[in-house]
């Protein structure tokens, strides 16, 4: 597949993400449990929640679903971005020893 | 356990800085994107939460070793937003990303390589990443209820909670893995390690059988 297809199906696809996400946050489809799995665990043994000390760096701007939503939206083009240049750099590695150029296979 | 997932983040780097075809590397974004995405959305599971892992998705799509260092870069951004907390990366990219990445990979591998025998490689696919993927999430809520029985106050009656709550949220998993799996069957099959002849294939193998020039 050329470049440019996969870079179209890849746009698409952080489009419908990014959509997808705003709809079950907004809608108020997501549970109300922010604190995640393992500190409702903790409840459920009767015990009580660690103190957190991190709260995130988008604690500043507080709760509620339009935040998580920004940020959310955030987070998915950071890891998105994130990824991309990890694997690039990692991708490209290969093409500086195990693939010959076009010049060295002519030669 | 940031010493463990360390170690086997390092491995899986160097495996998949040798084998992996940058034409491939804006699908790895934007799984990594999906991942972080599908992570953010908690659904209610009473008397808790869940969300997909995704583990088993990323390990059938890119191999094990590929798989991990996505989930390690989720869990990363998640950490820095509060969510997961960076005391708990560790643990957490131990359970979510060794445990869970490595378990449903091998465990698809077997299922896929004893169906695809008696039915159609992409249904055998689809069956293999079902079982591979509940599988894998219920063993990932093994090990972390092992995990909390290390703290003070935490019981059997937690542990099996943990677990039956996990089994309910397995089914989930296994169903949106399903679900996008049959997109990425449709639209780019050659992103399926599973598959044969697929490019993803080679950073699906495991580092002993690795050959340069294979």
């Amino acid at each position: 597949m050329e470049q440019s297809k996969r870079k179209k199906l890849a746009g698409t696809t952080l489009i419908l993400i990014l959509l997808g996400l705003a709809a079950s946050l907004v809608s108020g489809f997501a549970a109300h449990i922010p604190d995640g799995f393992e500190w409702v665990a903790f409840v459920f043994a009767g015990l009580p929640e660690p103190e957190q000390t991190f709260g995130g760096i988008w604690s500043f701007l507080g709760q509620g679903p339009l935040v998580q939503t920004l940020t959310g939206a955030f987070g998915i083009t950071v890891a998105l971005s994130l990824a991309y240049v990890v694997f690039k750099v990692l991708s490209c590695r290969i093409g500086r020893t195990d693939i010959p150029s076009r010049d060295e296979v002519s030669q | 356990m940031f010493a463990m997932s360390g170690v086997v983040l390092v491995l899986s780097v160097k495996k998949v800085n040798r084998q992996l075809d940058d034409r491939l590397v804006p699908y790895m974004g934007v799984l990594a994107a999906v991942i972080f995405g599908a992570q953010l959305v908690n659904f209610p599971v009473p008397p808790a939460s869940g969300h997909l892992v995704g583990s088993t998705l990323l390990a059938v799509l890119m191999g094990p070793w590929a798989a991990i260092v996505t989930i390690a870069l989720v869990l990363f951004v998640q950490a820095l937003s509060g969510d997961g907390g960076l005391l708990t990366y560790g643990l957490n990219l131990f359970n979510m990303g060794v445990v869970s990445c490595l378990v449903g990979w091998s465990l698809s591998f077997v299922i896929f390589r004893t169906l695809k025998t008696h039915m159609d490689e992409r249904k055998s696919v689809l069956i293999a990443a079902a079982g591979a993927s509940y599988t894998a999430v219920v063993v990932a809520a093994v090990v972390l209820g092992l995990e909390l029985l290390a703290v003070t106050g935490f019981g059997y009656t937690a542990f099996v909670a943990i677990v039956g709550i996990h089994a309910l949220i397995g089914v989930g998993e296994a169903v949106l893995t399903c679900a996008i799996l049959v997109y990425f069957l449709k639209a780019h099959p050659s992103m399926v390690s599973l598959l044969s002849g697929s490019e993803m294939s080679k950073a699906a193998e495991l580092p002993l059988s690795a050959q340069p020039g294979a």
